[in-house]
C-alpha cells in the first residue's frame, strides 16, 4: 500500500525526467552543451546550480538527466551542482515553500539560499578530483567515455530524431523504475517498522530535533513539490531549523533518491554526497536556530 | 524477445494507471490533484509504445547504446507492481500507523485555507465535517461554545490505548500528496459498552451522531469529547483522506 503509494506518486516525475533526458539527448548538440557551460569549476557549478530552475522535477525526474547530462560529457562534479539544486530551486518547490511558510519569510529565504549553497559546494568539492570518472558506476563511465557517436545523415531528419526518441523512453523509464521500487520498498519497510512519535522523543534539545527530521526526511521519500506541507504539520514540535533541515535534506538524500543515484554514482561517491549534504544541513539548521 | 518485454511492462503501467483512475482505486494512494498528471502520463505511454510497434523496424539504431539487464530478478522487480495495482484490492491505512503518524498538534495537519473558510461558514454543526471541527478548535479558545452542540461524522475506529472500553478514536488521515506522507486525526468519542449495542472493532469504518462535552479523562488530551447517541458501519468512502 505505502509502496504503492509512493511509486504512484513518483512515476510521473521520473517519466518526465526520462522524457526531459531522452530529448536532451536527441536534440541537443553535446558541443553546444560544452560550449554554454563553463570549464571552470567556480563559473560551472555556479551555471548548474541555477539551471534546475529550468526543470520542475523533483529528485526523481532529474537523476535521468543528470545521467544524459554525464554522458554528453560535462563534467559529474558540475553535474552534481544540478542534481543538487534541481529539486529544491525550481519553480514548484518554490511556490509550494512560499505558500506553507507565507508567515515565516526567513526560513523561506534559508530554504533557497541553503538549497544553492550546498549544490554548489558539492559541484565545487567533487571537482577537485581530476579523476571524476571514479564517482561513476561502472557502465557510466564507459558510457561517457563512448559516447562518440556518429551521427549518420539520415539519424538528422527530424522524423528519424523522433523514432530514436520514442524507442529509447520505454527503455530508460524502466531503468529507473526497477531501482526506484528497490528504493520505495525500503522507505515502506522503514515507516512501518518506525513510529514517528518515537522518533520525536529519541532525542531532545534543537540538535535532537534537527536529526530526527533529517532521518524522518530519509524515509518519508516525498517529492520536494510538497514537503513543505508535511513540514508545517510539525510546526510546534520541533524547532525551525529542524524544519529547514527537513526541507534542505529531503529533497537532495531520501531513499529513493538514492536508489536512483545508484544508477550514476558508485557506493563511496554516494556516502560522501550524502554525508556532505548531512553535515551542512545540520550546520545550517543550527546557524537557523541560533537567529 | 528483450523488445517486447519491455514493451510489455510499459505498456501495462500505462494501463494500470488508466485503470487506477477509472476504478477509483486511486483514491487511496494519491491527492486527487494529481490525477490530471496521471492521465496525461498514461495516454503518452500508450502513444509512445503505439508510435514503437508501428516503427518496430526502425534504422535508427545507436552504437553507444547501453544494454540493461533483462535477468528474472529485474523483471520480476518490475512487475510485482503490476500484479499488485491490478489484482490487490488497495487498503486504507489501518489503525495501527494512526498513533506512528499522529501530531502532538492536530490543528496543525489540517491547515488547507478551504478548510478554514467552509469551517467558519457552515452554521448547522450537524453539517461539520472532522476538517470543520478540527479547523474550529485550532482557531478557538473558549471550548464551552461547543458543549452540547451536536454532530455527525464519520471515520474509522481507533480504539483509544488507556481507555479501550470507554473511548475511541473518530479518525481519518490528512494527506498532501500520496499515502506515505498521511498523517492522522481524530477526534475521541466516548460510549457506554453495556448499553451500545455495536461491535465496535478497529479500523471499522463507521457513521455517529451525538454532541459535544467536556473531557474528563485525565489521559486524552482533548478539552472536548463526543458523548455518542447512534452509530452504524458504513461502507469505506471512495476518498477516504482527508485531502490538503
Amino acid at each position: 500500500m505505502l509502496l504503492m503509494s509512493i511509486l504512484i506518486g513518483a512515476i510521473p516525475f521520473v517519466f518526465l525526467g526520462v522524457v526531459f533526458s531522452v530529448v536532451l539527448e536527441n536534440l541537443v548538440k553535446t558541443e553546444y552543451l560544452l560550449k554554454i557551460i563553463p570549464k571552470n569549476r567556480w563559473l560551472g557549478s555556479f551555471v548548474m546550480s541555477f539551471i534546475g530552475f529550468l526543470f520542475p522535477v523533483c529528485e526523481c525526474g532529474n537523476v535521468p538527466l543528470a545521467r544524459r547530462m554525464i554522458r554528453k560529457g560535462i563534467a559529474p562534479s558540475t553535474v552534481v551542482s544540478f542534481l543538487f539544486s534541481a529539486p529544491i530551486l525550481n519553480p514548484v518547490t518554490l511556490t509550494s515553500t512560499i505558500v506553507a511558510f507565507s508567515f515565516w519569510p526567513e526560513l523561506i529565504w534559508a530554504r533557497f539560499l541553503g538549497g544553492f549553497l550546498i549544490a554548489y559546494s558539492a559541484g565545487i568539492f567533487f571537482s577537485f578530483n581530476s579523476e571524476q570518472k571514479l564517482f561513476l558506476m561502472e557502465k557510466e563511465a564507459e558510457a561517457s567515455e563512448n559516447n562518440t557517436h556518429h551521427c549518420h545523415e539520415d539519424e538528422k531528419l527530424v522524423r528519424n530524431k523522433f523514432l530514436k526518441i520514442i524507442k529509447e523512453i520505454p527503455k530508460e523509464f524502466l531503468e529507473m523504475l526497477g531501482v526506484l521500487i528497490l528504493g520505495a520498498a525500503i522507505a515502506s519497510l522503514i515507516q512501518i517498522a518506525i513510529p514517528r512519535d518515537l522518533l520525536m522523543n529519541i532525542l531532545p534539545g534543537d540538535l535532537g530535533g534537527i536529526l530526527m527530521m533529517i532521518f524522518l526526511a530519509l524515509i518519508i521519500s516525498v517529492c520536494s513539490s510538497i514537503d513543505a506541507f508535511i513540514a508545517l504539520a510539525y510546526l510546534n514540535s520541533v524547532s525551525g531549523g529542524a524544519l529547514l533541515a527537513f526541507m534542505l535534506f529531503g529533497p537532495l538524500i531520501d531513499l529513493k533518491a538514492l536508489a536512483l543515484m545508484k544508477t550514476i554514482f558508485n557506493r563511496k561517491t554516494l556516502i560522501y554526497l550524502s554525508l556532505w549534504v548531512f553535515s551542512l544541513t545540520v550546520i545550517f539548521a543550527l546557524i537557523f536556530n541560533l537567529f | 524477445m528483450k523488445k517486447i518485454l519491455e514493451y510489455i511492462l510499459f505498456f501495462g503501467y500505462g494501463v494500470l494507471l488508466i485503470f487506477l483512475i477509472f476504478s477509483e482505486r486511486i483514491n487511496y494512494f494519491l491527492h486527487p490533484s494529481m490525477q490530471p498528471f496521471l492521465i496525461i502520463m498514461a495516454v503518452l505511454m500508450l502513444a509512445i509504445i503505439l508510435f514503437n510497434l508501428m516503427f518496430l523496424r526502425s534504422n535508427c539504431a545507436r552504437k553507444s547504446e547501453i544494454k540493461t539487464d533483462n535477468s528474472i530478478l529485474r523483471l520480476t522487480i518490475l512487475s510485482l507492481p503490476l500484479i499488485i495495482g491490478f489484482f490487490v484490492y488497495p487498503s486504507t491505512l489501518s489503525s495501527q500507523q494512526f498513533w506512528n503518524r499522529q501530531n502532538e498538534n492536530q490543528q496543525n495537519v489540517i491547515l488547507s485555507r478551504n478548510a478554514d473558510q467552509e469551517a467558519k461558514f457552515v452554521f448547522n454543526s450537524e453539517n461539520r465535517s472532522l476538517e470543520n471541527w478540527l479547523r474550529l478548535f485550532s482557531q478557538s479558545y473558549d471550548f464551552e461554545q461547543f458543549i452540547n452542540q451536536k454532530v455527525k461524522l464519520s471515520g474509522f475506529i481507533v480504539k483509544d490505548r488507556n481507555y479501550q472500553n470507554e473511548v475511541f478514536y473518530l479518525s481519518r488521515y490528512v494527506i498532501s500528496c500520496c499515502a506515505a506522507d498521511a498523517r492522522s486525526v481524530g477526534l475521541p468519542v466516548q460510549f457506554n459498552s453495556k448499553l451500545l449495542n455495536f461491535n465496535l472493532e478497529e479500523d471499522q469504518w463507521v457513521e455517529i451522531e451525538g454532541y459535544f462535552i467536556e473531557n474528563n479523562f485525565e489521559k486524552i488530551p482533548e478539552k472536548l469529547l463526543i458523548q455518542l447517541e447512534a452509530i452504524r458501519e458504513i461502507e469505506i468512502p471512495k476518498n477516504p483522506y482527508i485531502t490538503q
